[in-house]
């Protein structure tokens, strides 16, 4: 195969490759932060969600309802940990799988 | 102007100029023009009386006009800087560590098409929402506006947050991690999603 052929098939592939990255399917994952004993929501806490591939989401805090919601999550076979840390101290995590377009997750009481 | 008028017209600048040195290889090629071929100041350019550009070789003209064309849109067409701010507040009775969080407002454009959506954004960050945390509190909300600040500075005041629960009502319920996973530690940087 002649140098300059084999350059544009190289360029052809890497400029389809980033399109197909970038639309990857995605999710929003929704989930609400109770307290154990009384059920009252738990407002002002961090959440992330950590993937062994993707790396740590951009994190988000409960509301004054405890809900918090994650959106542009990447939909993977691979499960996700979500972790809620009061201030810089983790108190709660477990594995969500993210298969669905739209994830509500049960309410979570700590 | 339309932000498609505005984007074909950073495009048709580099595309001109492109065909212009292009142009003038070629017509360097035919022989058309000559680089040889000088003339006593061929070409001129002054401004101000101050600062004079003079070539014996006019084809070179051609050259700096393309890339001039090239150039200035790249300049023009860079997105605007958001210049930095600094906020100011004084938390009052809050016992747990404070966060900030900044939101962007939105951005809303009239769509008139028939079912594909092509538009380009050229996002301005002015309104912004701050929402102050601490855990077991509930959280407030300030909204700013950038252009308004007085020395880039937003001051919030004393910020006073009611709580709701205390730690103690919180147990931990920590899943263990296998040894075969790695995660990322709190302190990396968000990589991938949003939040509201």
């Amino acid at each position: 195969m002649k140098p300059l052929l084999r350059i544009v098939l190289l360029c052809l592939i890497c400029v389809t490759a980033f399109p197909a990255q970038s639309s990857q399917p995605q999710a929003t994952v929704m989930g609400q932060l109770l307290t154990g004993g009384s059920s009252q929501p738990a407002p002002g806490l961090v959440v992330s969600l950590v993937h062994p591939q993707f790396g740590r989401s951009v994190p988000t805090s409960s509301d004054v309802y405890g809900r918090f919601t994650f959106f542009g999550i990447p939909m993977n076979r691979v499960p996700y940990y979500l972790e809620v840390y009061w201030g810089n101290q983790l108190v709660y995590r477990n594995t969500i799988y993210v298969s669905g377009d739209h994830v509500n997750l049960p309410p979570i009481f700590l | 102007m339309g932000q498609d008028t505005f984007s074909f017209l950073l495009l048709s600048g580099p595309l001109c100029g492109i065909i212009m040195v292009l142009g003038g290889i070629l017509l360097l090629y035919k022989g058309a023009i000559t680089l040889s071929g000088a003339a006593e100041d061929a070409l001129s350019v002054e401004f101000r009386k101050e600062l004079r550009i003079t070539t014996q070789y006019p084809a070179l003209g051609i050259f700096v006009i393309g890339l001039l064309f090239v150039a200035i849109p790249a300049i023009l067409g860079r997105p605007s800087e958001t210049q930095p701010f600094t906020i100011k507040a004084k938390t009052v009775d809050v016992d747990e560590p404070v966060s900030l969080r900044l939101i962007a407002g939105g951005w809303n454009q009239n769509l008139k098409h028939s079912g594909q959506i092509i538009e380009t954004h050229h996002p301005y960050v002015d309104t912004l929402q701050i929402v102050v945390t601490a855990p077991g509190y509930r959280p407030l909300t300030r909204t700013i506006q950038l252009s308004a600040l007085d020395n880039g500075t937003a001051d919030l005041g004393e910020i006073r947050l009611e709580q709701t629960i205390s730690r103690d009502l919180i147990s931990s319920k920590i899943a263990p991690v296998p040894d075969h996973v790695q995660l990322d530690d709190i302190n990396a940087s968000g990589s991938f999603g949003g939040a509201q």
